[in-house]
């Protein structure tokens, strides 16, 4: 069965179509990228299967419960976890609180094995060092890694991430894959949409091209950067490549 | 866990001092300045409730008059028609405002933000239009406590100040106690997490509305009965002056502002200015009033945090702390720390 299952997304505001019959199925442990010019409907397409956003129609089904028209609330405690693309910490918070909240919460976590979790998991996105700091003072990469962090302490079985390796030095980016490659080996299924090809390449099983609301090619990373419509779309037209 | 234990300990300690020095007042004090105290607990009620809401919640109401209108009126409904004693009165004060506040509940909260407060403000007006055209509960004239039932709560005045006091006292515990272990909840943690980013509040599985309605409806409670406690003091009210705008929402804004929202010791230090300065200045009239507006502009502009904010910024001391340090857990040595991927 389909971890993830979406048949004939739409959704469109006004005129502007962000899914048009969207349909895509990933299976348990796969780690998916999602590349498309700006604007495509890349995190529409997250902001629906999170919850975040209703589709105007089409089915999304995880592990083969229909969970559309279901709140974000809802999917956090149904093992989906996200980052947005523009990081939303709670700004007043701690770092640590952002965790805490999110463990108690989606994570359904008691007291105390909410803060064992918290610390967990900030140790291991090397967060460790600001827990006590104020979240809305953080620089935007620790934003972006207060994000992933708050939704790995809810355990999530289902990881959306949203452009999180953007402005990272290189060094930052090959620990960040290296870190996407385990929390993947732990069983969890991971869509990543990322503009940053090559970290995506190294973890990605499979790779799909979305513009105007529609998958324009799905396949291996190098079939999906090959395709002439996914060349056409993302870098200009085919002629002002030759 | 156990320096958490000692800490809560000698805080308990030096509460309950405090609270017996504040209880043995009337014993010391003027009948008049035994009032002048009430006054500044009902204010300090007022100011604490507004910043749960506003501070914690991020729900900014402009209309908690209408609550303690509607407190008031039916904790002089009960203790005049009904014949209860007057603390039954004040509960019932309670729980009328509750019932009110869950009636406007489906309409508010279909608002957000400004049009949220504006909708609050027409909440009190409702509630003010309908308590002055019903003329069973004296029009627009009022109503005025009977001297018996007044001498039924003490039979002397000194009495019934005291009397009072420590009503209003009570309800300072109530409100101070219930906001404190809120706070230190995981409710507490929500409600803060909401304020900050409502969107990812539901992204990590808060039911925003839901604890937006209960924080209303719980603040609406105990604003009804801070109503109650005003009428008591009063004795003798009236639509305008029992849905006071000024004297019961644009003062206690002032205060939570001045004094640093979103803290719990924000009202306490608030109320405290608000107070000095009223008797410092009480003989230059209006010059008062333009004196609070710029005292509240400069606050705004140079300690946006409030005056207890400002105090936390530079010494990091909080009287009633409701965060959640992390160096309070034991961190495990065995955690390894994956510097190794850093320096790749």
């Amino acid at each position: 069965m389909a971890h993830l299952e979406l048949t004939g997304l739409c959704k469109a505001y006004g005129a502007i179509c962000i899914a048009d019959r969207m349909s895509l199925s990933v299976p348990e442990a796969q780690v998916l990228g999602i590349i498309g010019p700006n604007g495509a409907g890349k995190s529409s397409l997250f902001n629906m299967i999170s919850g975040d956003v209703q589709p105007d129609a089409g089915t999304i089904s995880i592990s083969g419960r229909d969970t559309t028209g279901l709140p974000s609330r809802r999917l956090a405690k149904l093992g989906v976890g996200r980052t947005y693309q523009i990081p939303r910490p709670f700004g007043g918070m701690t770092v640590f609180e952002n965790l805490l909240v999110a463990a108690r919460f989606a994570g359904g976590l008691g007291a105390s094995d909410a803060r064992k979790k918290c610390g967990e998991v900030l140790e291991a996105t090397e967060l460790s060092h600001l827990t006590d700091e104020t979240a809305g003072g953080l620089r935007l990469l620790d934003r972006k890694r207060l994000e992933l962090s708050r939704a790995l302490v809810t355990d999530p079985e289902l990881l959306l991430l949203d452009e999180i390796a953007g402005g990272l030095t290189d060094a930052e980016c090959i620990s960040l894959v290296a870190f996407i490659g385990e929390l993947n080996k732990a069983g969890i299924t991971i869509l990543w949409i990322e503009h940053v090809l090559h970290a995506l390449i190294e973890v990605a099983h499979r790779v799909i091209a979305v513009n105007a609301g529609q998958i324009l090619a799905d396949g291996s990373a190098e079939d999906v950067m090959a395709s002439k419509d996914v060349r056409e779309i993302y870098l200009g037209s085919a002629e002002a490549l030759a | 866990m156990s320096i958490d234990l000692k800490m809560t300990v000698s805080g308990c300690i030096r509460v309950l001092v405090a609270v017996t020095a504040i209880a043995s007042l009337p014993f010391v004090l003027a009948t008049a300045n035994i009032r002048l105290g009430t006054e500044i607990l009902i204010l300090l009620n007022l100011a604490m409730l507004w910043n749960l809401l506003a501070g914690y919640a991020g729900l900014v109401s402009v209309g908690q008059q209408a609550f303690v209108g509607l407190g008031a009126y039916a904790t002089w409904m009960a203790l005049v028609w009904f014949g209860f004693p007057f603390w039954i009165a004040v509960a019932a004060g309670a729980l009328a405002a509750g019932l009110a506040a869950s009636a406007f509940a489906p309409f508010l909260f279909r608002l957000q933000g400004a049009t949220f407060a504006i909708g609050t403000w027409v909440m009190a007006e409702i509630s003010l239009l309908v308590i002055a055209n019903t003329s069973a509960v004296g029009g627009g004239a009022g109503v005025s406590v009977p001297a018996r039932i007044a001498r039924e709560i003490a039979p002397d005045r000194a009495g019934r100040e005291s009397a009072i006091f420590w009503t209003a006292l009570m309800v300072a515990l109530v409100v101070l106690l219930s906001s404190y272990l809120l706070m230190r909840s995981r409710w507490g943690l929500a409600l803060t997490a909401m304020r900050d980013e409502p969107t990812a509040s539901e992204a990590v599985g808060i039911n925003t509305r839901q604890v937006a309605v209960s924080i209303f409806l719980a603040v609406a409670v105990l604003t009804g009965a801070v109503g109650g406690l005003i009428l008591l003091a009063k004795l003798r009210i009236t639509p305008d002056s029992a849905f006071s705008l000024f004297d019961w929402t644009a003062y206690t804004i002032f205060i939570v502002v001045i004094g640093g929202i979103g803290r719990l010791e924000g009202p306490i230090i608030g109320t405290a200015v608000f107070f000095t300065l009223r008797v410092l200045l009480a003989d230059f009239g209006p010059v008062y009033l333009i004196i609070l507006g710029v005292l509240g502009i400069a606050v705004m502009l140079f300690a946006p945090k409030g005056i207890w904010g400002a105090v936390q910024t530079r010494t990091a001391f909080s009287a009633l702390p409701v965060n959640w340090p992390f160096r309070s857990i034991a961190i495990q040595p065995n955690l390894k720390i994956p510097a190794e991927e850093t320096k790749q």
